[in-house]
């Protein structure tokens, strides 16, 4: 086991890693910016070291100021959280030529999975069923344009290789628009993203993402856990998150559970990580991507299998064997969360910054907290607006979205706007309660199709 | 004398068995005593004006700190044998090089943002800097 983890991350994460050590005896060091001098995961740690000023690229994306950090506290291993260093190929290798432990998977999982279009052809190969689409990039004046289609199936999707934020997408339901949305989507990506290069997909209707969390240890073993909901989403952000999924059947779960897990023996994973999959209304599902890092909601599977993942992703990175097996993996009971966000739902999301007058967090049976917020924090305008991630967990669905219901009442964050109102209103509508989500959710029943 | 003249003599001092060496040149005097470290004193002269103020009024005065602008382990020479670059009681100019730090195997010089004379080191040889951390405090109000 490690002696020293430096946790390259800040907020509620960074406290959430600082925990795990701290119950598996391990000290730890908390890196921060000048303007993250108060937050709670520096009072956590056992050191702190200020690494740089307030702008990410000069303090928590500073990696030679983070590998001075571990050298002069002395740590032996280094946990990057999520987002920040934490898929950075570059980063992991760094670490492992100073000889500092990376808690994550080996720098070629990464790699491997980071190349969107690379990661399909290896899926298919592992015989992973990934979204039908072309190989590479298409033309517009391919004159088998018609033909490739037919084989994908409408409708499909033009994308951009380049891109995303539904830049450079079109849409298409027939042969007779087909022509027109490749060049028009090619053109869009172009001066969009400097790169005409398109290629199409099966466009997926209604569809909903779940993804499955994996673990694997350096002897090769994976063993996949049950899945995560998280089809209510916000422009690709998600809100909430739930597990079990209310829409799939044992039957198919295990199949993705297997496809999730040969995902990961793909590019010989460890530690811990996420599969995506989109799933349409049929149950067929297809590879999304691997998130290659610990998850924002992690929490959800934690309450629902009992298995502590950010105690389990240190352990395995430190070597140790994974003691259980898919097979002995009980659903107990029904968890959601709530990502609570210091953002203005009513002025289209704006961020508010500002500081905490006061805090209560909610509490009572099958509720969970993970924050950083404390009364008289100021929130920093630099980083992102995530304040606290509220679980709620009961013994089934009804029990579970009714102490969420709850929870989010007794909740109070005074002097700032939250997205804790927008959270209430999902837990209160009824096709939210009839479990009907999917990625279209929000515009559709909760902004009244904007 | 000038600095480079005064190093050439402390060095001489350490390699004698001699506590103290008071040097006489034209207007102005140089006393060195043997200690931990090194405290120059140049004793006013008629011609120079006001010199060193009084250790008391040192305290009232509005002090800047040279801040450490990466994290590292502080070094005061260029090698293990080789005198500070600065001490207590030297003038320094922007610029002027006033520390190394070492990280990942890299040195690196630490120079001063600001002129005037140093008052107070606040860092020791060989320990750790955060970013921001304060290694000199420095009286930018005296003139020269």
């Amino acid at each position: 086991m490690f002696k020293k983890i430096l946790i390259a991350n800040r907020g509620e994460i960074a406290c959430r890693v600082i925990r795990a050590a701290r119950e598996l005896g391990v000290k730890t060091v908390a890196i921060h910016s000048e303007v993250d001098r108060d937050c709670l995961h520096v009072k956590m740690a056992d050191e702190s070291v200020c690494i740089g000023p307030g702008p990410v690229t000069e303090s928590y994306l500073n990696i030679p100021s983070i590998i001075s950090a571990a050298e002069i506290t002395g740590a032996d291993a280094i946990h990057p959280g999520y987002g920040f260093l934490a898929e950075n190929t570059y980063f992991a290798d760094v670490c492992e030529s100073c000889g500092i432990h990376f808690i994550g998977p080996k720098k070629e999982s990464i790699e491997k999975m980071g190349d969107k279009i690379a990661a399909r052809r290896l899926m298919q190969k592992a015989g992973v069923p990934v979204v039908p689409g072309t190989e590479g990039a298409i033309s517009p004046e391919d004159p088998n344009l018609p033909k490739i289609a037919k084989k994908i199936g409408y409708p499909l999707i033009v994308k951009a290789s380049a891109g995303g934020g539904g830049k450079g997408m079109r849409i298409v339901t027939s042969e007779e628009a087909l022509k027109n949305a490749v060049a028009m989507a090619s053109h869009e990506a172009k001066s969009a993203f400097g790169d005409e290069s398109v290629y199409m997909e099966k466009y997926i209707e209604e569809p909903r993402h779940i993804e499955f969390q994996i673990l694997g240890d350096s002897k090769g073993k994976v063993v996949w856990l049950p899945e995560r909901d998280c089809s209510i989403q916000r422009r690709h952000q998600k809100l909430v998150e739930e597990s079990p999924s209310p829409f799939l059947s044992g039957h198919v779960r295990r199949l993705m559970g297997r496809a999730a897990r040969h995902a990961a023996e793909a590019v010989n994973y460890v530690t811990v990580g996420t599969v995506e999959f989109l799933v349409d209304k049929h149950e067929h599902f297809y590879f999304m991507e691997m998130n290659t890092r610990i998850q924002v909601e992690h929490p959800v599977t934690e309450m629902v299998t009992g298995i502590d993942l950010v105690k389990e992703q240190i352990r395995l990175a430190a070597g140790e064997r994974l003691t259980f097996d898919s097979k002995d993996i009980e659903i107990l009971g029904h968890a959601i969360e709530c990502r609570i966000n210091a953002e203005d739902p009513d002025k289209d999301f704006m961020p508010c910054p500002g500081k905490v007058q006061q805090f209560i967090a909610p509490g009572g049976p099958g509720i969970r907290v993970e924050s950083h917020l404390y009364a008289g924090y100021t929130i920093p305008s630099f980083y992102d607006s995530l304040l606290a991630k509220l679980i709620a967990h009961g013994k089934d669905r009804n029990e579970a979205i009714a102490r969420m219901s709850r929870a989010l009442k007794e909740l109070k964050i005074d002097g700032l706007k939250t997205t804790a109102s927008l959270h209430s209103k999902i837990m209160d509508n009824d096709v939210y309660k009839a479990g009907k989500i999917y990625t279209n959710f929000l515009p559709k029943h909760i902004f009244g199709n904007d | 004398m000038n600095q480079d003249e005064i190093k050439e003599l402390i060095e001489s001092l350490k390699e004698t068995d001699l506590e103290e060496v008071l040097v006489e040149s034209g207007e102005s005097q140089v006393f060195l005593r043997r200690s931990e470290v090194p405290v120059l004193k140049q004793a006013p002269s008629a011609a120079a004006g006001s010199g060193s103020a009084p250790e008391d009024a040192v305290k009232e005065k509005k002090l800047i700190p040279i801040k450490s602008t990466m994290v590292g382990t502080y070094y005061h020479a260029d090698s293990p044998d080789r005198p500070p670059f600065i001490i207590v009681g030297n003038h320094v100019v922007p610029g002027q090089k006033v520390g190394i730090i070492e990280a990942m195997k890299i040195m690196k010089e630490m120079t001063s943002n600001v002129k005037g004379r140093i008052v107070k080191v606040l860092i020791d040889n060989g320990h750790p800097v955060e970013y921001g951390q304060e290694l000199f405090l420095v009286d930018t109000e005296e003139s020269r």
